[in-house]
């Protein structure tokens, strides 16, 4: 899937988890775009470095 | 970009193309007179029939429906005119002998037409069907080429008015174009056959024959050349098109096809056509590229062929031919980076007509010049065809008001897995597809065809949308597919794994809940346990958000530990204990575990938490601790492959793995009537639901034990015997446990089989419904990556379709099929399989990049929710199951488990030489899925195993690793894992062992090879055998094939046929075959070639044929091997052993008669060299020497002739008596195997060995008494450390004896069976030498570093002659010499054990006497590293004169002194000691000598001639000193002595020795003693026993040193003499026994223990009373023990020290033993016996004691020091039983490894990299 997609958006969820999805692509529902923009190596390196804490907000205590 | 500009070329082309033609040359006529020749396609055609009799893929069918008043007879006449007309009609084509087509035409002959009438009065619809049928059986009969007619036709009457003619021809004669003529000239000649007018047809300019000759004389002169280039280069790596089939791809097409209509309607067609317009297009190319699109959303390939067939009527004058002229093209599509249809459409233009351009070379033609990799699966190059007829299929009228039409044929077969034909027709395209039955079901079909519908329009009429974009199912249809993609929404309650635990322990507290081998535990005891635990974690900080990991194998400690970890609010980290620990200990970094629950004796995990030691808690509560679990909350992580190379762990949910369990339980219901079978490892995650969905529902936890998950006999019986109802299998486990049917039928029990972990095969399914028929069959689905399974299927047996489904989402669960979109794929369409809904797991720990990757955004689904990418390819079916069709990426399954190909390449690429690597999951054989790793480089395949071993779990290592060059890559640049190629040898498991026999040989490989299982293709060498387990297989089948009734096999036969099958197979065809005595041996890494030379070997005494494998694999391809297999020296057959005097001519006759010119013979050792010779000796009597013979590791040896000295040769042959373990003993030293045979055929194997070598030596014997005279030379090979080779250098030359021209040459650090370890350079040895020798060039060698071996000696006619000053050596020189040293010898041991007793008798100092004795010994011993160097350095029989005269003239100064009366203890010191030196020179010199004066081919019995004279001399001294000293005093005896000396001196004044090598210490005695301590202190075992050794002659030697004294107590000089005797007479026996008896067969270090203590109750026995005869019993018992505490020690250092060490070991002993000696005589045994006489004398503190048992008194002190020393031997021998390092020496110190393994490591290990070389 997406497999030839050159470019991808940074989004994340409401539970603060991330992920990826094609820039020109609209967002699904519930999904923001956190502002960076890349290819996928760009992007899954940027979400590296920002999703510390991987565990869902709402479990969080 | 699209591009509408053509080339003048290209444009005149496809002006051609559409109909506007430019006239060319016309075809010639040709020759009647020559044989008629068939064009390209009919001899592929004429072809196809031989290959595929019978078929009916070749008829082409008509079927025209004829309504009105017809004329039958004139249809006949019609048809007959029409084949007339036509050579191709009436063509023929027969095979010649040679299976050449051989064609002729026949003559015109009337047509037979099948007339059929449909009964009256039939339903129309009846009616059709009736055609129809008739139809289909017409054109489904196949013809016969050789016999013809090739057309033929059937009228069918259906009513007055209406008839159906079905004309069938062969397509080697028709095309279709051919059937528009056909049709065409059919109803002309009707018409004039009705009207009576001549039609109006002219004769065809030219026939098919003209056409064939041109096409022929075309291309084959070269003409066609650069047609050919262009189809070379265009279809250069070709991929066949896969697409999804709803059945397994047959091996061979059945070439059954069937038909499907579908129409394209007006206004498409009318896009199609401006659309190709607008593009230069034809709107063939339009269809085309959007039949591609389809074809490659199907099969997921950008690259493929589609088959276009083309008219092939290149000349004008073909078209009104009918004829086949047909030709195909392939046309290759590319969609790559997804092109706008627009583009797609202008590439398929250009290739077509570039393909036109190109098409005058036949398909056929280029099939075979290109070399097509044979697929016999499918059709060369294209599997798919399109096509668009343009030849005229207008109906027209006949005369009479007849109309034509043309009758739907139904396809009955087809050469294609698709074919599609298009037509055109006013009111649009018609089509029409064939379709391969054996693989597709109409249903598919028609949906590919709806595809293409749908495709062409969208295409068409939005021409710029991206190929990938173009929908292939509408709006509509895809709102469906989605609404599918749902599982069934249920109301979970929102509770948490906890809450179903405990609520189940609180409803059934004293329910059996959990059931191990080792008993029962209910609900309450396994929860109150849990809940201790869980206590104890709690205070170690665990709880919710947190892990905690457990490693513990499979029992009730685990399931404890587990829902502890739960109840401590954890989740639980599964650790599989059988991982490396490598791995388990990344995983459990990785995890963040803070703890780890382990058991006490595992050998994973630093600290953890003892699961079976409860001291730390249990004193917690028993009630669980409270913690606030929430259902988001993760439960358990479980480590699954990963392509970084680094396995990473999946989290799931609470809510996940309820939802789970709830589903199951929904759906299965259980109860405490069910027990579940807890059997899969804790890292695979089926087990969370073995093991915690029994316990939330009150059944039964069963944990079967640990292992006990791979033995379907232990499974079954566990099942039955706890009334297993519910059990898990991976599949090709199930396939294994369905195999045995005395397994199956115990488990009547099991109610539900649930298989997921890998694809269920259909045939296992039923299997499983006929083997369980109580047992319902579920096939369940999901990644780690989600809660378990996420999908499920009840299997149906009687369900045809060819995949088991994985069926539909479980409940709260979504499965959607996207495409690379992201869009839900129409049903049949491949596409991803993703999950979302209730079951997805949290992500990766720890991996955020990762799991961002993975985890998607959900565009179906509720807002903010996540969709998991399985990277598993899936395909809804129109019924909405989703059928499993493989993996996407890298990542494979195999048996059960995923794997990373990823991982194990990248361990593979970090190992050293390795460049690059890239592992494939391979089923070269169906069913046999097994990992090939191929890897670039120089490292050694069996090297990177051993290093994947330590890293990975054993599912990761790959059955082969095959090196290659490089990696083929695809033009991308990725590894193009289609091109690696299949592995040669193969080695997993395939399909289990089907007969008892085969069984029996699988069991029996798997004990041997240490392999969990074999199946029965598996092949014993590829598992890792070889020829030493060859021998062991063998031994071990022998009794059960025998009670089997079976055939015994031989080794031989398990190298002819290696796998469990073929080995079964020839055991169970008895022994029908001649025998043969020579077996060929063909290289295993290679195949034979041609070959110059033949290589026939004969094995070492007691060695199979086989032992020759190693170096027929090392041979160079111009040698052919064989190897002799003596009979009755093969385990495990019954042949009788012969003698040499038969087998030798008949193999002589074998060779003549088998084994091809020229002859190399090579024979080993004792026995290969006799049989070498001997054949060599029979090969040139019969006028065919061989060129030449090789003798490995041995030289002549013979037994003395002459009746004195044959009789002297036997009595010493002390070998004779020595038992068979003896030589077993030192067999293995010498480095011969014998682990894992029984005593029994080890005792067979010695036997076999020891008769051989007495035949051997016969055979020299007589051979030296008549020399004969061989042509061919004869070349040593030795090992340079091998003993039995010593004295090479010279002793090649007794070869001269029989042969004018000798070479020796050496292996450096070689032993004794290097034929078996230095293959490779005895391959070059024996590949060079002799050629070498002929040719004058062989020459000694200078030691090179480089070298591995060299030549040492040399000596050919042409070479200058051994120069030898001297006298020969004889047996006369060696009887003289030894006659005078045994005189000599006896003389100073009488005056060395008579020199201290006169003292003492006069002194009756002990300690005098001690000390005396002490000098007697050490000197000696000092000088004997100076002796040793002295005695190799220069002439022997000097230092034996010298050393003579010097104790000649000692003992003159004794007399002197002695009769002058000054004779006083300083003096005899020191003469004592003088003595002692000189005689250290003598013997030393003396054995060394032995070897310069006796013909060495008797050398071993003239060192058994010595070693016996010694001993009688030990044996005989006492008896005549004590004589001697009582009748002449010590004056007498010195005198003796002298007289002894003079003889000596005199023998060898007069006697000359020999310029022969003499023997010589390979090593200095100090260096011996350096390397020994080097060796044996760093061998724990052998330095405890030294140890041993130096503490016990403390207590040993005072007790050998005052047997004499002891006996003088009670008597004079002569009871001193009797006890002597008494003690030699135990040595001789003690000695003779242990070699007799060979010593204990296993435990020798208990047994010579055990000897000690009994040695120190002998020492007890000696002191306890006062009397004579038990003083002599006891030194008898001192001294026999003593032998035999020697003998086994000997035996000890034979089997546990390879031979080359054996010399050091011994010296270092000699050395510690000795060092202590001093002690014990100088200073422990007189000071004891002082303070013994001290105590025992009358009034002395112990004579109240100790004297009342032993007597008191004089000398009862010396008796004291025996009894004490005596208990202090038998405790120290029996505290050394029980010293731990000693008590398990037997167990735990291996026996040697082979000498010659040793001599590799040592040249490895040498600091110049050596290499083997050409010497």
């Amino acid at each position: 899937m997406f497999d030839d997609v050159e470019t991808f958006q940074v989004v994340l969820n409401d539970e603060g988890q991330y992920s990826i999805w094609p820039a020109d692509r609209e967002r699904p529902a519930g999904w923001h775009h956190d502002g960076f923009t890349g290819t996928r190596a760009e992007c899954l390196a940027h979400i590296d470095e920002v999703w510390t804490d991987m565990r869902p907000i709402s479990t969080r205590r | 970009m699209t591009e509408t500009t053509l080339s003048p070329a290209k444009q005149a082309l496809l002006e051609r193309r559409l109909g506007r033609r430019t006239p060319a040359a016309t075809i010639p006529r040709r020759d009647e007179n020559t044989p008629l020749p068939l064009s390209y396609a009919q001899e592929r055609l004429w072809f196809m029939e031989q290959y595929a009799p019978g078929t009916a893929a070749y008829v082409v069918p008509m079927a025209l429906h004829l309504r009105g008043p017809l004329d039958p007879a004139a249809v006949s006449t019609a048809l007959d005119a029409v084949v007339a007309r036509h050579d191709s009609l009436r063509l023929r084509v027969t095979a010649s002998e040679e299976g050449r087509p051989h064609a002729h035409t026949a003559a015109p002959a009337p047509v037979d037409v099948t007339l059929v009438t449909l009964p009256e009065g039939l339903e129309p619809a009846e009616r059709e069907e009736r055609t129809r049928q008739l139809v289909s059986e017409e054109s489904g009969r196949p013809f016969d080429l050789a016999a013809g007619p090739l057309l033929r036709a059937a009228l069918i009457r259906r009513d007055t008015d209406d008839h159906v003619l079905v004309v069938c021809v062969h397509h080697i004669a028709a095309d279709g174009w051919s059937t528009g003529l056909l049709l065409g000239e059919l109803a002309e000649h009707y018409d004039a056959a009705v009207t009576g007018d001549r039609p109006s047809w002219s004769e065809p300019e030219v026939r098919y024959g003209d056409y064939a000759a041109w096409q022929r004389e075309r291309i084959g002169s070269g003409a066609g050349a650069t047609d050919l280039a262009y189809w070379r280069e265009h279809l250069a790596g070709l991929p066949p098109l896969e697409l999804p089939t709803d059945h397994p791809r047959p091996a061979r097409p059945a070439y059954a096809g069937a038909g499907h209509s579908f129409r394209i309607d007006p206004v498409p067609t009318a896009a199609i056509a401006r659309l190709a317009d607008s593009l230069g297009a034809t709107p063939y190319m339009v269809i085309l590229a959007a039949f591609q699109v389809v074809l490659s959303r199907h099969s997921g390939q950008t690259d493929f062929a589609v088959g276009s067939p083309v008219a092939g009527r290149v000349r004008p004058e073909l078209e009104p031919l009918i004829g086949m002229f047909a030709n195909v093209l392939a046309l290759r599509a590319d969609l790559s980076v997804d092109p706008a249809f627009r583009d797609l459409v202008v590439r398929v233009r250009d290739r077509a007509l570039d393909a036109y351009s190109h098409q005058d070379v036949p398909f056929e033609h280029i099939v075979t010049e290109l070399k097509v990799t044979r697929d016999t699966s499918r059709s060369p190059i294209f599997q798919v065809a399109l096509a668009m007829q343009n030849y005229s299929r207008a109906a027209r009228s006949l005369h009479g008001g007849v109309t034509v039409s043309w009758f739907v044929v139904d396809a009955v077969a087809t050469r294609f897995d698709l074919e599609v034909y298009l037509y055109e027709y006013d009111d649009g395209l018609s089509g029409f597809v064939t379709y391969d039955t054996a693989l597709f079901e109409r249903p598919t079909v028609e949906r590919l065809m709806k595809h293409l519908v749908t495709v062409l329009d969208h295409a068409v009429s939005e021409p710029d949308t991206r190929t990938a974009e173009l929908r292939l199912h509408s709006a509509a249809d895809e709102q469906a597919v989605l609404a599918a993609a749902r599982g069934p929404v249920v109301d979970v309650p929102a509770s948490t794994l906890l809450d179903l635990l405990e609520h189940q322990a609180r409803r059934t507290p004293d329910a059996v809940a959990i059931a191990t081998e080792l008993g029962t535990h209910t609900y309450a005891r396994l929860h109150s346990r849990a809940n201790q635990l869980a206590h104890h974690l709690v205070a170690l900080g665990a709880g919710p958000d947190g892990r905690v990991a457990i490693c513990a194998r499979r029992g009730f400690d685990l399931i404890v530990g587990i829902l502890a970890i739960l109840k401590s609010g954890a989740a639980y980290v599964p650790l599989d204990p059988g991982y490396p620990a490598q791995r388990l200990a990344y995983m459990l970094s990785d995890s963040g575990a803070g703890l780890l629950l382990r058991h006490s004796d595992a050998s994973f995990g630093p600290d953890g938490i003892l699961l079976d030691d409860d001291t730390d808690w249990h004193d917690y509560p028993t009630d669980p601790p409270t913690v606030g679990v929430r259902p988001s909350d993760a439960a358990y992580a479980i480590y699954t492959s990963g392509s970084t190379g680094r396995p990473k762990g999946a989290v799931n949910s609470h809510r996940a793995i309820v939802n789970r369990l709830d589903w199951m339980q929904r759906t299965f219901c259980l109860d405490e009537t069910d027990a579940v079978l807890h059997k899969t490892p804790i890292s695979f995650d089926v087990s969370v639901w073995e093991l915690l969905w029994p316990l939330i529902c009150g059944a039964r936890l069963v944990m079967a034990r640990p292992g006990g998950h791979r033995d379907p006999a232990y499974l079954a019986e566990i099942i039955a015997g706890q009334r297993i109802t519910t059990v898990h299998f991976v599949p090709s486990m199930l396939s294994v446990f369905l195999t045995d049917n005395e397994v199956v039928v115990q488990c009547s029990t099991l109610r539900r089989i649930v298989c997921s972990g890998e694809e269920l095969p259909r045939t296992l399914a039923r299997r499983c419904a006929a083997a369980l028929p109580n047992g319902e069959l579920f096939n369940l689905y999901g990644p780690t990556e989600a809660a378990i399974d996420v999908s499920w299927w009840r299997c149906d047996p009687d369900e045809v379709a060819s995949r088991v489904p994985i069926g539909r989402p479980i409940q709260n669960v979504d499965l959607y099929v996207l495409d690379r979109r992201g869009r839900p794929q129409p049903p049949g369409v491949p596409g991803e399989l993703c999950i979302a809904g209730a079951g997805l797991g949290d992500g990766y720990l720890g991996r955020a990049s990762l799991t961002a990757q993975r985890f998607l955004p959900h565009p179906y689904g509720p807002p903010g929710s996540r969709l998991y990418r399985t990277g598993d390819r899936a395909i809804v079916t129109s019924g909405g199951t989703i059928v499993y069709c493989g993996r996407y990426d890298d990542q494979v399954k195999l048996r059960g488990v995923r794997i990373e190909l990823g991982e194990i390449e990248n361990v593979l690429r970090e190992s050293p030489g390795v460049s690059d690597a890239a592992v494939a999951l391979r089923e070269d054989v169906p069913g046999d899925q097994r990992l090939v790793a191929y890897v670039v480089g120089d490292a050694d395949p069996l090297h990177l195993r051993g290093r994947l071993r330590q890293t990975l779990p054993d599912q990761l290592i790959p059955a082969a690793i095959v090196p290659i060059p490089a990696l083929p890559l695809s033009p991308s640049g990725k590894v193009d894992r289609r091109a690696l190629p299949a592995p040669v040898k193969t080695a997993v498991p395939t399909t289990a062992p089907a007969s008892a026999a085969e069984q029996l040989i699988a069991d029996v490989y798997a004990e041997v090879l240490g392999v969990a299982e074999v199946g029965r293709d598996d092949d014993f060498f590829d598992l890792g055998g070889h020829s030493l387990l060859a021998v062991q297989v063998i031994a071990r089948l022998k009794r059960p094939l025998a009670g089997a009734g079976l055939a015994p096999l031989s080794v031989m036969d398990l190298f002819r046929a290696p796998t469990v099958r073929g080995l079964a197979e020839v055991a169970s065809r008895a022994g029908a075959e001649p025998v043969m005595l020579l077996h060929e041996l063909r290289p295993r890494t290679r195949a034979t070639a041609y070959a110059h030379t033949s290589l026939v070997c004969i094995p070492y005494g007691g060695g199979s044929a086989v032992v020759y494998q190693p170096l027929a694999d090392a041979l160079g391809p111009g040698y052919r091997l064989f190897s002799l297999a003596l009979p009755g020296h093969d385990l495990g057959t019954a042949d009788q052993a012969r003698p040499m005097a038969d087998v030798v001519p008949a193999v002589v006759t074998e060779i003549l008669q088998r084994v091809p010119s020229p002859v190399i013979v090579y024979g080993h050792c004792g026995v290969g060299s006799a049989y070498a010779l001997a054949t060599a000796m029979g090969l040139q009597a019969a006028g065919h020497p061989p060129t030449a013979v090789y003798i490995g590791a041995m030289f002549p040896f013979a037994r003395p002739h002459g009746r004195l000295a044959g009789l002297l040769a036997r009595l010493a042959d002390r070998e004779r008596l020595l038992s068979d373990r003896v030589f077993a003993s030192w067999l293995t030293g010498m480095g011969v195997d014998l682990s894992g045979l029984d005593q029994q055929e080890i005792r067979s194997v010695v036997r076999a060995m020891r008769r051989d070598s007495i035949e051997a030596e016969n055979y020299f014997t007589t051979l030296y008494a008549d020399p004969p005279a061989l042509d061919a030379p004869i070349i040593s090979v030795v090992g340079d450390r091998d003993p039995a080779a010593d004295l090479y250098r010279e002793r090649y030359t007794e070869w001269l004896a029989f042969t004018d021209s000798a070479a020796v040459v050496a292996l450096d650090e070689g032993g004794h069976y290097f034929v078996n370890h230095r293959a490779a350079e005895v391959a070059e040895i024996v590949s060079t030498s002799h050629v070498a020798l002929a040719a004058g060039t062989l020459r000694s060698t200078a030691d090179s570093p480089a070298r591995t071996w060299h030549v040492r000696g040399v000596s050919s006619p042409g070479a200058p002659p051994v120069q030898r000053e001297g006298p020969p050596p004889s047996l006369g020189r060696f009887a003289a010499v030894a006659t005078s040293q045994l005189v000599s010898i006896l003389g100073s041991a009488l005056t060395e054990f008579a020199v201290p007793l006169w003292l003492y008798t006069k002194t009756g100092s002990l300690l005098s006497f001690a000390m005396l004795a002490t000098l007697g010994l050490v000197p000696g011993l000092l000088a004997l590293p100076l002796a040793g160097a002295i005695v190799d350095r220069t002439d022997r029989r000097r230092v034996m004169l010298l050393a003579d005269c010097c104790a000649g003239g000692i003992q003159i100064v004794m007399i002197a002194l002695l009769l002058a009366g000054g004779l006083g203890l300083s003096a005899v010191c020191v003469m004592i000691a003088s003595l002692s030196v000189a005689l250290t020179f003598q013997r030393l010199a003396y054995a060394s000598a032995v070897a310069q004066l006796v013909p060495k081919r008797y050398l071993g019995h003239a060192n058994g001639l010595v070693q016996m004279s010694g001993g009688m001399a030990q044996l005989v001294v006492p008896v005549i000193a004590v004589a001697a000293l009582a009748w002449f005093g010590l004056t007498g005896i010195l005198v003796l002595d002298v007289a002894s000396y003079l003889v000596s001196v005199a023998t060898l004044m007069l006697v000359r020795f020999p310029a022969t090598l003499a023997h010589s210490r390979r090593e200095t005695l100090m260096a011996e003693i350096r390397n020994g301590m080097r060796y044996s202190l760093g061998r724990t075992g052998i330095r405890a026993m030294l140890f041993y050794f130096a503490l016990l002659n403390v207590f040993l030697s005072p007790l050998l040193l005052l047997l004499s004294p002891l006996a003088m107590t009670l008597g004079g000089l002569s009871t001193a003499g009797h006890v002597a005797v008494a003690a030699g007479a135990g040595a001789f026996a003690g000695g003779l026994a242990v070699g007799v008896w060979g010593g204990p067969r296993t435990d020798r270090m208990r047994g010579m223990l055990l000897c000690a203590a009994a040695l120190g109750l002998a020492g007890v026995l000696t002191g306890l009373r006062p009397s004579v005869p038990l003083i002599a019993a006891g030194a008898f018992g001192l001294l026999f023990l003593l032998s035999a505490v020697n003998g086994v020690y000997a035996t000890i250092v034979q089997t546990k020290v390879p031979q080359r060490f054996h010399g050091r070991v011994f010296a270092l002993n000699t050395l510690i033993a000795w060092s202590t000696i001093p002690l014990g005589f100088a200073v422990i045994a007189p000071l004891a016996t002082h303070l013994g006489e001290r105590w025992m004398h009358s009034g002395g503190w112990t004579a109240d004691t100790f004297g009342r048992v032993i007597g008191a008194g004089e000398g009862r002190g010396i008796a004291l020091v025996y009894v004490v020393f005596g208990i202090g031997i038998a405790l120290l021998s029996t505290a050394a039983l029980r010293h731990p390092v000693l008590a398990s020496f037997d167990a735990r110190t291996p026996d040697a490894e082979p000498d010659d393994l040793v001599g590799l490591r040592a040249l490895q290990d040498s600091p110049v990299p050596r290499r083997s070389s050409k010497g």
